[in-house]
C-alpha cells in the first residue's frame, strides 16, 4: 500500500508538468494585455503608454515564451508563485489566505452531499417502490437539474432574508454560520447524484447471491443491509464522489461569487477579468493539485473498502 | 393621583420621549458602523501610487484614507484639503499652495510641504511604476525627471514647511481639479520606506479621516482617525464589502446587514416605494452611447450617422427598458446635463421618416449592415443596452449585428480602430474641458474612440483650454457642442443617473455627480435605529 501511494505521488509530477504547460499555452492565447488593463488610465486624452511599457518590462512580458515558461516553472520549484499583476500581492500569501475558505466550503459541501445522498439513496433502496422511494428520487432529480446559483439565491432569500436564521452572505473570518447556506447550495446537486448512484448500487448488490445466503442464515435484515449490502455498494459511490468532486471544486467559483466568499474560485474569476496571469496560474494549479490529492485519497479508500482491491 | 392627571402625565411623558427620540434622529451623533458595498470589481490597493482614475472602487476607498492638496466637492469644484489656500499667477503657470498647520498623518507626524514633494515625485518616479502620471505631466522638469536626466522635479518647489510652489509648462485650467484625484494623495516617506512600495498598498498611512484596520478577503474595515484635520469623523467604523451582484446586495440590504447599495434600473421599481429604502439619486457625468467608427464604411458619411440618430426613440427606451431612471438624450447635445452647459443645441428626436430620407440621400436607400462590439454583461451600457434598439434600425432597413466582446478586448479594439461601432458609457471627468477632449483628433488611440476628426472642433477645443474667463469658455464649449452634435459622431442614448439606496438610519450622504462612490464619509452618521449603531 505504501509503495502504491509513493508511486502515485511520483506520478503527480509529470501530471503537474503537463498541466503547467497547458495552462501556460492557453493563457498566452488569451486576448488582452495585463499591463494594459492595469495601467491604461487615460485622462487628458493620453493613453498611458509609458506606464504600460514599464509594467511590461517589470513583469517580463516582452521576453520570449520559453523564457517566461521556465521562469514560471523555476519559481514553482522554489515555492514562489509570483506576484499578482493586479494587486502586487505575493501570490503564495494570497493563496494561503484564500485556500482555507475554498477548502472549508468544498469540505462541508462534500460532507453534506455524502451524508445526504447516502441517506436518501439508502432509504430509497430499502423502500423501493413506495412513496418514500418516489420522494427521494424526485429530490435527486431536482438536485441535478437546478443550477447552483439559483439554489443559493433561493436559500438566501428564504432562510436568510425571510426567516432571518442565517447571514445572507460574506465570510466573517470563517464563522461556520456563514458557510451553511453556501455549502447547501453547492452540495445540493451532488446529493442528487450520490442518492441515485447509492440506490442503484444497493439494489444491484441486494440481488446478489451472497445476500440471499446471509438472509437465509438468519441474519437480521438490518445487519444484512448495513454490513453486506451497503458496504459493498460503496465502491461505485466512492468513484462518483471522486470524479464529481473535481466539478465541485470548479463550481465553488459560482457559489463564492454569489455569497461573496473570498476563496480561490473568486480569485480565479477576478484574475481572468483582470488578465492577471500569475494569479490565474496559481489558482488553477492549486485546484488541479487539490483534485489530484482527493482522487489519490479515494483510490486509497478503495483499498480499505474492498479487500479485493490491493495494490 | 387622579386618573385624569395620570393620563396627562403619561401623555406628556410620551411626548417628551418621542421628542428625545426625534432629536436623536436629527442631531449628528458619534459612533456606529457603516457597511457599504462595492461592486463590481475589487479594491486593488490603498496606495495612491497605483490608483487609476478609471477604477472608481479603488479610488473611493483611497479617498477615505488619503488626502491631497485639494478635494472634489458635490458642486463639481475643488475645496481646500491639505492646502488651506492657494494663488495662481497671472499667466496661469505658477500655483502657490499654503498648507494648513497641524494636519497630521495617521502615524502622528505633521504634514509638511516636503511630504507633498516626496509624494508627487514618487508618483512620477520612472522606477516605481506610478499609474496616474499624467497628473503632473505638465509640470516643469517632469519630463527630465521621468527620463532619468534629473534627480527631482524642478517645477515642484518647497518654499518652506507650509508653502509649496508648482510651476507648469503652460496654462492648464484642469490642473487644480486633477489634483483632487486619488493618485495625488500625500503620503509620509517613512511609512513607505518602512514596508516598501509593494506592501504600502496593504499598509497605508495617509492624512485622511479613516485608517485601515483590517483587509481580509473581500472586506475592508476602516476606523476613524481621531486627529483628522477636519475633526474626527462621526462614524467609528467604515466597512467596504464586496458583493458580486444585485441579488446578494439586495438580500443583504433587506436583511439589514449592509447600510447602502447601488440600485439599478432593473431593480429600482422594486425599491422605489419601499419605506426602508432611502433614495439618493444623482445625475452623473456619463453618456451612454453607441459610438461609430467615423473612419469606417457608411459611417464616414455624416448623413448616415444623423439618420441613425433620428431612427431611435430614446424616450420610449428610457421609459420602458430603463424604468425612467437615466435621463433620455432626446434633443440633447454631447454633454451630460450635470455639466450645466446650455448651448441651446437642438439634438435628435425620433423620426424614422427623416432617417430614411437621409439614408437615401447618402446612397443607402436599402440600408446596410454594421456590427456593434460591447460588454455582454452590462445592462445599461453593454450589448444588452442595444438589443431593444434593433427593431428601430430594422425599420429603416439597417441591420445591426451584435458582437458580445469582453470589455478589455473592446477597449483594445477601440484604441486601434479595429471595429465598426461600439457601445459604452463614457465620462467620469469632473470638468467639461476634459470630457470634450474625446472629440479632438489628436486623441485617436486614447480617449477619442470615435476616430472623429473635425479641424474646426480641434481649434475650438485648443482655444477653450486656454480661456480663463468662465463665461467665454462656456460659450466656446457650447459652440463645440453644436458642431459636434450636428456631426453626430455617435448616438447619445441616455445620461446616467445613479441611485444609491441607504437604510433609514443613515444621514449625511451627499450628491456627488462625479461618482457617488467618492462620498465624503466623514460627514455621514448613523442614528440609534441601526443594528450597528
Amino acid at each position: 500500500m505504501l509503495v502504491f501511494i509513493i508511486r502515485r505521488l511520483l506520478a503527480f509530477i509529470p501530471t503537474i508538468i503537463a498541466v503547467t504547460l497547458i495552462i501556460f499555452v492557453v493563457l498566452s492565447l488569451l486576448p488582452g494585455d495585463a499591463a494594459f488593463v492595469r495601467a491604461a488610465g487615460f485622462k487628458r486624452g493620453v493613453a498611458n503608454t509609458e506606464g504600460i511599457e514599464q509594467l511590461r518590462e517589470e513583469w517580463g512580458l516582452n521576453d520570449p515564451a520559453y523564457v517566461r515558461y521556465f521562469r514560471f516553472v523555476g519559481g514553482l520549484l522554489r515555492g514562489d508563485l509570483g506576484t499578482s499583476y493586479r494587486t502586487d500581492e505575493v501570490l503564495s500569501e494570497l493563496i494561503k489566505e484564500r485556500l482555507p475558505v475554498t477548502l472549508k466550503l468544498a469540505g462541508i459541501s462534500i460532507l453534506l452531499a455524502v451524508v445526504g445522498g447516502l441517506t436518501l439513496g439508502y432509504l430509497a433502496a430499502i423502500h423501493r417502490g413506495t412513496i418514500i422511494d418516489l420522494v427521494c428520487m424526485v429530490t435527486a432529480i431536482v438536485g441535478v437539474s437546478v443550477p447552483e446559483f439559483w439554489v443559493g439565491l433561493m436559500l438566501m432569500l428564504v432562510v436568510a432574508v425571510n426567516w432571518g436564521l442565517l447571514p445572507t452572505s460574506g465570510y466573517s473570518a470563517g464563522n461556520i454560520l456563514f458557510l451553511i447556506l453556501p455549502s447547501l447550495a453547492l452540495g445540493f446537486r451532488y446529493i442528487g447524484l450520490i442518492a441515485r448512484v447509492t440506490r442503484s448500487s444497493m439494489l444491484d448488490v441486494a440481488s446478489q447471491d451472497y445476500v440471499r445466503t446471509a438472509l437465509s442464515k438468519g441474519l437480521s435484515l438490518c445487519r444484512v443491509r448495513g454490513k453486506h449490502i451497503f458496504r459493498n455498494a460503496l465502491v461505485p459511490i466512492l468513484t462518483i464522489v471522486g470524479l464529481e468532486s473535481g466539478w465541485l471544486f470548479a463550481n465553488t467559483v459560482v457559489i463564492e461569487e454569489v455569497f461573496g466568499l473570498p476563496g480561490i474560485g473568486r480569485l480565479l474569476v477576478v484574475s481572468i477579468l483582470g488578465r492577471d496571469i500569475p494569479a490565474m496560474q496559481a489558482a488553477i494549479l492549486v485546484m488541479v493539485f487539490a483534485f489530484l490529492i482527493l482522487n489519490l485519497a479515494i483510490d486509497v479508500g478503495y483499498g480499505f473498502l474492498d479487500p479485493r482491491i490491493r495494490y | 393621583m387622579t386618573r385624569s392627571s395620570l393620563a396627562v402625565v403619561l401623555i406628556l411623558g410620551m411626548l417628551a420621549a418621542s421628542f428625545v427620540v426625534g432629536v436623536g434622529q436629527d442631531q449628528p451623533r458619534y459612533g456606529g458602523t457603516f457597511v457599504n458595498m462595492i461592486n463590481p470589481s475589487e479594491v486593488i490597493t490603498l496606495d495612491p501610487l497605483r490608483s487609476s482614475i478609471t477604477d472608481a472602487e479603488t479610488g473611493s476607498v483611497i479617498m477615505q484614507v488619503h488626502r491631497g492638496l485639494v478635494r472634489w466637492t458635490p458642486e463639481l469644484s475643488v475645496e481646500p484639503a491639505l492646502a488651506e489656500s492657494w494663488e495662481i499667477s497671472e499667466d496661469g503657470t505658477v500655483y502657490t499652495f499654503h498648507l494648513r498647520h497641524g494636519a497630521s498623518f495617521q502615524n502622528g507626524r505633521e504634514v509638511i510641504a516636503q511630504d507633498c514633494k516626496y509624494s508627487f515625485e514618487r508618483l512620477m518616479d520612472p522606477n516605481r511604476g506610478g499609474i496616474s502620471v499624467y497628473i503632473f505631466g505638465n509640470v516643469v522638469g517632469a519630463d527630465e525627471f521621468r527620463n532619468g536626466e534629473a534627480e527631482s522635479i524642478a517645477g515642484i518647489k518647497v518654499v518652506d514647511n507650509y508653502t509649496l510652489r508648482i510651476t507648469l509648462k503652460g496654462m492648464d485650467l484642469t490642473f487644480l481639479t486633477t489634483l483632487g484625484e486619488p493618485g495625488a494623495g500625500v503620503v509620509p516617506s517613512e511609512a513607505v520606506e518602512a514596508v516598501g512600495d509593494g506592501q504600502f498598498g496593504r499598509n497605508p498611512v495617509g492624512a485622511g479621516p479613516f485608517m485601515l484596520e483590517s483587509w481580509r478577503g473581500d472586506t475592508i474595515t476602516l476606523k476613524a482617525f481621531e486627529e483628522y484635520y477636519g475633526g474626527r469623523p462621526y462614524l467609528d467604523t467604515l466597512v467596504f464589502r464586496r458583493l458580486s451582484d444585485y441579488p446578494a446586495a439586495g438580500a443583504a440590504f433587506q436583511a439589514r446587514e449592509i447600510d447602502a447599495f447601488l440600485s439599478n434600473p432593473t431593480n429600482y421599481p422594486r425599491w422605489q416605494n419601499d419605506p426602508n429604502f432611502q433614495e439618493l439619486k444623482v445625475a452623473e457625468l456619463w453618456t451612454r452611447h453607441l459610438g461609430f467608427n467615423n473612419e469606417w464604411g457608411p459611417f464616414q458619411d455624416k448623413r448616415v450617422r444623423q439618420a441613425l440618430n433620428y431612427a431611435i426613440d430614446r424616450d420610449a427606451y428610457v421609459g420602458v427598458y430603463l424604468n425612467n431612471v437615466p435621463i433620455s438624450a432626446t434633443g440633447a447635445g454631447i454633454f451630460p446635463p450635470g455639466f450645466n452647459i446650455s448651448s441651446g443645441v437642438s439634438g435628435y428626436y425620433y423620426s424614422p421618416s427623416k432617417a430614411k430620407e437621409l439614408l437615401a440621400e447618402a446612397g443607402y436607400p436599402d440600408g446596410f449592415t454594421f456590427s456593434v462590439v460591447g460588454d455582454p454583461t452590462a445592462a445599461t451600457w453593454g450589448i444588452p443596452a442595444i438589443e431593444p434598439l434593433l427593431p428601430y434600425f430594422e425599420a429603416i432597413g439597417v441591420h445591426c449585428k451584435l458582437v458580445p466582446t469582453e470589455y478589455g478586448t473592446v477597449e483594445m479594439d477601440a484604441l486601434t480602430g479595429n471595429y465598426e461601432s461600439y457601445v459604452d458609457s463614457h465620462g467620469g471627468e469632473p470638468i467639461a474641458l476634459q470630457f470634450v477632449q474625446r472629440f479632438h483628433s489628436k486623441n485617436f488611440g486614447a480617449t477619442n474612440w470615435l476616430r472623429y476628426s473635425n479641424p474646426v472642433v480641434d481649434a475650438l477645443i485648443d482655444e477653450a483650454v486656454l480661456t480663463v474667463d468662465d463665461v467665454e469658455r462656456t460659450e466656446l464649449l457650447g459652440e463645440i457642442e453644436r458642431i459636434v452634435t450636428d456631426d453626430a459622431p455617435w448616438i447619445a442614448i441616455n445620461f446616467s443617473t445613479v441611485i444609491f439606496g441607504t437604510q433609514v438610519w443613515i444621514h449625511g450622504m451627499q450628491q456627488m455627480p462625479i461618482d457617488l462612490k467618492y462620498q465624503q464619509y466623514e460627514k455621514v452618521w448613523v442614528d440609534e435605529r441601526s443594528p450597528r449603531a
